[in-house]
């Protein structure tokens, strides 16, 4: 099912992405990117992401937009509320569809090709990844957080080519294996462009989220909740 | 003239709010969804989980007050956001879901700081408040003493050097074991107990600021003194006489203050403005001294976002208006806002 049967004329979705140090916008039409505008500096996404929307809407000339795709993680906690915040007001505001966009998976887009093997790396604290394997954007492994040497070195038992993405790849610390080389710059974070993407299958699979209880895809549980589990185990001696 | 209605948010700690004002003083919704049980087996607010619990239910809570009030989200004039102080992750929920909403509905965003909006409370559980007056603000991480001199100018006459009150209030529950939030737990204990019991040393510093430290140290010490010599405690009397003389210190500051200043109106705000003792001390003291003295209800004591609404209101007054590039500043002091 195509989205033009959903509604008439252009479909503008609006993409954003806040995951990682990359704060990114972007506005597409069924087959044109209208808009995109992408940054990894040093200013915080609060600063910076709704500016750059207000932007790529007006550089779209778009008032409004049908949805609004956003980057639901893993990723940064602080970042995806800062992007999950501002998707939903969007949307609640507007009343338009919100997708949830993993973003492991929009950084899988880069590569829409069967032939190699992408493995997005996002930073998930203590030289660990929170890291999935996809084909032609789709997922071939479940999403887990793993040691980033581990991660590098395991890759070498996947068949055929294999390109790694991601935040971390400047924390490897072992050789690359034959088969596994890093994308390079352009291909290796998420954008906005393929969030607002991403979110366009998932509008025309129907898989839409709910404004009103979406949450970050978070994986990991909060600091305070692993200690207090621990304390427990130790205290009832299991 | 049409009344102007000011949507309010605030997620600084462990509550997320939202509420519709009409013009500064009418309150046609003001919800609040609390976290108090979410937090309580840690023994304080875990600030990740109060983040986490904020992004879900920030459109439930300001869609709830949109309906309770009556209005459609597009008669809104202007959104109110608290950005300071408070916990970063938790104050960002917030900014960003009202930047956005300003930004979406085209209409001015106002930026508010939680402690300015525990004053402007008083607004709202008393119309016929006006400025000037002095304001004396007691939550858990800041006391202060405020003179107002209209809406929208202050002036810092003195605050704490180093605890903050509710701070004190805080720890000496936990080495109690009283249930979080601390605060509430010993101002009921301290009901039962005798007030004159122990002797804390009353905190003495020049001016108008405050200290609590040294007073957290000797109940501190007084309690783990007596569990080594394995005596038993009266932990309401501990909790009297503590609370005793926190809020004699309180008191005798402000009453100073007042007469310093040669203000005649009292207005109590903040968190620990929600304490009995305080309320009804300075209440008699201000009766004895001819002052006026104000206090807000309950609800509006503790963290909302009507207050927010109603400090948002008067600054737009001022055309105080705030850009999209707003961000949280979670040590974010009266200072900054001295105009």
């Amino acid at each position: 099912m195509s989205a033009r049967t959903i509604r008439g004329g252009n479909l503008l979705i609006l993409g954003i992405e806040a995951a990682t140090r990359v704060a990114s916008a972007a506005v597409v039409s069924d087959e044109k990117i209208l808009a995109e505008i992408s940054q990894e500096a040093r200013l915080t996404h609060s600063e910076t992401l709704l500016p750059q929307i207000e932007q790529v809407l007006k550089i779209a000339g778009a008032e409004k937009v049908d949805a609004v795709a956003v980057s639901l993680g893993p990723g940064s906690f602080t970042g995806l509320r800062i992007g999950l915040a501002t998707a939903k007001a969007l949307a609640y505001a507007w009343q338009i569809k919100i997708l949830g966009v993993p973003t492991l998976q929009a950084i899988a887009f880069h590569f829409p090709t069967n032939s190699v093997t992408v493995l997005p790396m996002l930073d998930a604290q203590k030289n660990r990844a929170y890291v999935q394997a996809f084909r032609a954007g789709a997922p071939v492994s479940k999403l887990e957080v793993k040691p980033i040497d581990e991660i590098v070195t395991s890759a070498e038992k996947i068949d055929g080519e294999v390109f790694l993405c991601g935040d971390v790849l400047s924390k490897i610390k072992v050789a690359l294996p034959q088969n596994v080389q890093l994308a390079p710059i352009n291909l290796r974070m998420p954008r906005a462009v393929n969030v607002a993407l991403c979110g366009k299958f998932l509008l025309d699979a129907g898989e839409i989220s709910n404004v009103m209880n979406l949450e970050p895809l978070y994986i990991r549980r909060s600091e305070a909740e692993e200690l207090w589990e621990r304390r427990q185990k130790l205290f009832s001696g299991k | 003239m049409e009344k102007i209605l000011t949507l309010g948010i605030e997620t600084s700690c462990d509550e997320t709010a939202a509420a519709v004002l009409r013009d500064g003083r009418e309150i046609l919704s003001n919800v609040i969804s609390t976290q108090i049980p979410l937090h309580q087996k840690f023994g304080g607010v875990v600030p990740e989980l109060a983040s986490r619990k904020h992004i879900l239910n920030i459109m439930p809570v300001v869609d709830e007050a949109i309906r309770k009030a009556g209005v459609e989200l597009s008669q809104i004039n202007q959104i109110a956001v608290t950005h300071g102080p408070g916990l970063v992750g938790a104050l960002l929920v917030g900014v960003a879901a009202a930047k956005t909403l300003a930004f979406a509905l085209k209409v001015p965003l106002v930026a508010v700081n939680h402690l300015e909006g525990h004053i402007f409370a008083n607004f709202l559980s008393a119309p016929e408040l006006e400025p000037p007056f002095l304001a004396l603000v007691v939550s858990g991480g800041h006391t202060a003493l405020i003179k107002m001199k209209t809406y929208n100018e202050f002036e810092l006459l003195g605050q704490t050097r180093d605890d903050a009150a509710g701070e004190a209030f805080d720890k000496i529950a936990r080495v109690m074991n009283l249930p979080y939030p601390g605060g509430p737990e010993i101002d009921r204990l301290a009901k039962t107990g005798n007030p004159d019991a122990i002797d804390f040393p009353r905190p003495k510093v020049a001016d108008f600021d405050f200290s609590f430290s040294g007073l957290k140290s000797s109940v501190l010490n007084y309690l783990n003194s007596a569990s080594m010599r394995g005596e038993e405690i009266n932990n309401a009397d501990v909790a009297a006489s503590f609370q005793k003389a926190v809020v004699d210190s309180l008191i005798e500051k402000t009453l100073d203050a007042a007469e310093s200043f040669g203000l005649s109106q009292i207005v109590l705000a903040g968190g620990v403005a929600a304490n009995s003792a305080l309320e009804k001390n300075l209440r008699e003291a201000c009766e004895r001294r001819g002052l006026k003295f104000f206090y807000p209800t309950k609800i509006l004591c503790t963290d909302n976002a009507a207050m927010i609404a109603c400090r948002g209101y008067y600054q737009s007054l001022a055309k105080d208006f705030a850009p999209l590039t707003l961000n949280a500043v979670p040590n974010l002091n009266f200072k900054g806002a001295i105009q």
